[in-house]
């Protein structure tokens, strides 16, 4: 025991010696974050121009409408109208400083009074389809709603909603989450890292293959405190989140830990083993770093996994981290515990298995090579 | 000229030296984007809906499948299911409710995206229905769009990585590289060498910025290969990198020089390539975000750049509505950075105090 705690003291003096790699997991988890906040974070309505040239009052009533079609996404209305001029409006949609221009034509009230076939025109920005989507099925609620407003008579199909649960959680927070994972992950590869690199470096891996004890007396302090700084560096992000959002697991946060702990254990031993075989060690680092970056976005990091199923693709069914992203927002998001917790568990664990086998077994191979 | 070229050749020669960071460096970007490429929001949702019984729950079906861009795909992929079970992320069901006929969509999951999406979907069907039913006076939107196709988002998707491929390539190499003379020792040959300083810098970085034209090269086929999109000049797209590989180079120069270290050298590059990625339009036109995003993406030089690749690839539309003050901003990046990067490189290296 004594040994062990040796050991832990010296691996603790590493980190003093490079705080900054200590912070891996934090700094560019939090860029992510901050990045996807701004961006999803604000008010996402698209800001149109109206040119209303009707003669009548329901190129007003129109107007008046969008105010009161709300998104559920942010809960504001789905288009932020501009007071613009005709002029302003087109100059600015040229140079894309608006989304869209409706042009409401002078006949507009008399064709509805009439009957006869009413027009409106819809300028749209379409550089990409989605955003194009989005116009042609918010035009949709906002003419939903004006017919409803006019008096129009009834629609032959009504629309109602069920949900599961009475909290809805916004896009941010989804992500957020995704980004408390990466963040445990990232973590503990980058202090594996900082615990090994020295190591290689100073070729004290040579002392170290010729210990005649077992391996595990090195092998096993890294991989703890590799894994407690990434835990600790996701629940930084899980406390920032307390603080912004509001989202917090309880008592929940010990199955939280051990979820995303089973994940960082997978990759912390990958990281070795690849940084072992490829006999450049920062090459394999680099790799795993990246790796992860790559699996944060193809594996449920910016969307629920269950609600996307189809766009799983079967790289990404290779980690863990696809498995273990929703039943962590399930505990921090939803304060539910996961449907799927034991088939999950199941899954997470055989990875970790999986991992520290054929880590451990090419690092001692790797190590107790003297050629 | 004949030194440079030497020195531009041992550049070169130090690939060997380091040849999986290189690679990994020079394609990671390329195969993110092959990756995301195949998970990218696209418009058409599976919509599940339980097999119609009536006329009514017949139109809808057909009203979902109308749904749609005249210029590009359809936006509901109707699944038929025989009964509502629970489980499914999404279902509608058309039930009879205090006599009038209603389009129950039960959510599987809360996420507001998610239902802001499927939500709009089932309105844009049943408001057909109702418009049909309206006949003369339902209203027509008479649709402009800005371009004449709805372009995919995987071509902007693909088009805002390639700087940030042409970044990361730079960065990254250039932080290692001089990290690793520090841990080498061999940094001496540096502080000895008679050749000129300025030498031996613009070498190193000449051969960033040819890694990052290729990283970037490697990156813009794969566009093209996957979606069909080439620039219409490329020229001018490639032209484009060149500020911003001046700036990765430059940080990760600096990084090295500071950190000494290659490990850190590393997460100052992985962290300042995503965060300008993310933060410089990596997702779509800094203007179609909020006002606080966009005075972010303003200062981040990737927008000035996605901006100036843009109208390459969407038919020669402008979005860049200050070109000259944003280009003079990334220029003085550069001219900052490049100073910065001399002063540290003698402080560091040439400097008895260092």
């Amino acid at each position: 025991m004594r040994r062990l705690l040796i050991l832990f003291r010296t691996e603790f003096n590493v980190w003093r010696r490079d705080p900054i790699t200590t912070l891996g997991g934090f700094v560019p988890s939090l860029f992510i974050l901050l990045a996807f906040a701004l961006l999803f974070g604000g008010r996402l309505s698209f800001e149109i121009a109206i040119i209303n040239q009707d003669q009548g009052e329901y190129g007003q009533l129109l107007m008046d409408t969008f105010d009161q079609v709300i998104s559920p996404l942010d809960l504001e209305p789905y288009y932020a109208v501009q007071e613009l001029d005709a002029d302003q409006a087109w100059q600015a949609y040229d140079e894309y400083r608006i989304e869209g221009i409706w042009v409401i034509p002078p006949d507009f009230s008399d064709r509805i009074t009439t009957g006869d076939h009413p027009v409106i025109e819809m300028h749209f920005i379409n550089y990409n389809d989605d955003r194009a989507k989005n116009h042609r099925i918010y035009a949709a609620e906002v003419l939903w709603q004006f017919y409803q407003d006019i008096g129009m008579p009834k629609p032959p199909l009504s629309m109602v909603e069920e949900y599961p649960l009475p909290v809805m959680v916004d896009w941010v927070s989804v992500i957020s989450i995704g980004i408390v994972l990466l963040s445990v992950t990232l973590g503990s590869i980058f202090n594996m890292f900082i615990l090994t690199y020295k190591s290689q470096m100073s070729k004290v891996t040579l002392e170290i293959g010729l210990t005649p004890r077992s391996l595990a007396w090195v092998l096993v302090p890294k991989t703890i405190l590799a894994l407690l700084a990434g835990l600790v560096t996701g629940t930084v992000f899980l406390i920032l989140i307390r603080f912004w959002l509001g989202y917090w697991p309880g008592s929940d946060i010990l199955t939280v830990w051990l979820i995303a702990g089973l994940v960082a254990l997978f990759w912390i031993q990958l990281a070795l083993a690849l940084g072992l075989i490829m006999q450049n060690y920062m090459g394999g680092a680099i790799g795993s770093v990246l790796g992860t970056m790559i699996v944060f976005f193809i594996g449920g990091g910016l969307s629920m996994v269950r609600g996307n199923e189809a766009h799983i693709t079967w790289v990404a069914r290779l980690f863990p981290n696809t498995y273990a992203i929703d039943p962590i927002r399930d505990l921090v998001l939803f304060n539910t515990w996961p449907v799927d917790f034991w088939p999950v568990m199941l899954k997470l664990v055989a990875f970790a298995l999986f991992a520290v086998i054929l880590g451990s077994s090419f690092a001692v191979r790797k190590l107790r090579r003297l050629d | 000229m004949k030194r440079f070229l030497l020195i531009l050749q041992n550049e070169f020669k130090m690939f060997r030296t380091a040849l999986p960071i290189h690679i990994i460096a020079i394609v990671q970007p390329t195969i993110m984007y092959i990756l995301m490429s195949v998970i990218m929001v696209v418009p058409t949702f599976d919509m599940y809906v339980t097999q119609p019984e009536t006329k009514l729950e017949s139109d809808l079906i057909t009203a979902m499948e109308q749904v749609g861009s005249p210029i590009g795909p359809d936006y509901i992929d109707t699944i038929l299911i025989p009964q509502a079970y629970p489980g499914h992320r999404q279902v509608i069901e058309v039930l009879d409710i205090d006599g009038n006929p209603t389009a129950v969509q039960k959510y599987g999951y809360i996420d507001s995206n998610l239902i802001k999406n499927l939500r709009n979907r089932l309105t844009s069907a049943a408001l057909i229905l109702w418009n049909q039913q309206l006949g003369s006076q339902a209203i027509t939107i008479e649709e402009h769009p800005w371009l004449p196709v709805d372009v995919p988002y995987t071509v902007f998707f693909g088009m805002a990585m390639i700087p940030l491929a042409a970044y990361l390539a730079a960065a990254m190499i250039g932080g290692f590289l001089m990290a690793q003379e520090f841990e080498n020792g061999t940094i001496l040959e540096y502080r000895l060498s008679p050749i000129s300083p300025f030498l031996l810098l613009t070498a190193r970085m000449t051969r960033l910025l040819l890694t990052g034209l290729v990283a970037a090269g490697i990156l813009y086929t794969t566009l093209g290969l996957i979606t069909g999109a080439w620039a219409s000049s490329i020229l001018p797209v490639f032209i484009a990198l060149l500020p911003l590989m001046l700036i990765a180079g430059c940080i990760g120069l600096l990084a090295g020089l500071l950190l000494r270290s290659s490990l850190p050298s590393f997460l100052v590059a992985l962290s300042t390539a995503f965060g300008f990625w993310l933060f410089g339009s990596g997702f779509g036109l800094a203007a179609g975000f909020s006002l606080e995003f966009e005075r972010v993406s303003r200062l981040i030089p990737n927008t000035t750049i996605v901006e100036t690749l843009f109208p390459y690839f969407y038919f020669n539309r402008q979005v860049a509505t200050n070109p000259g003050a944003a280009w003079s901003l990334v220029w003085a990046y550069c001219i900052v950075l490049c100073l910065a990067v001399v002063v540290v490189y003698r402080w560091r290296v040439l400097s008895k105090q260092r």
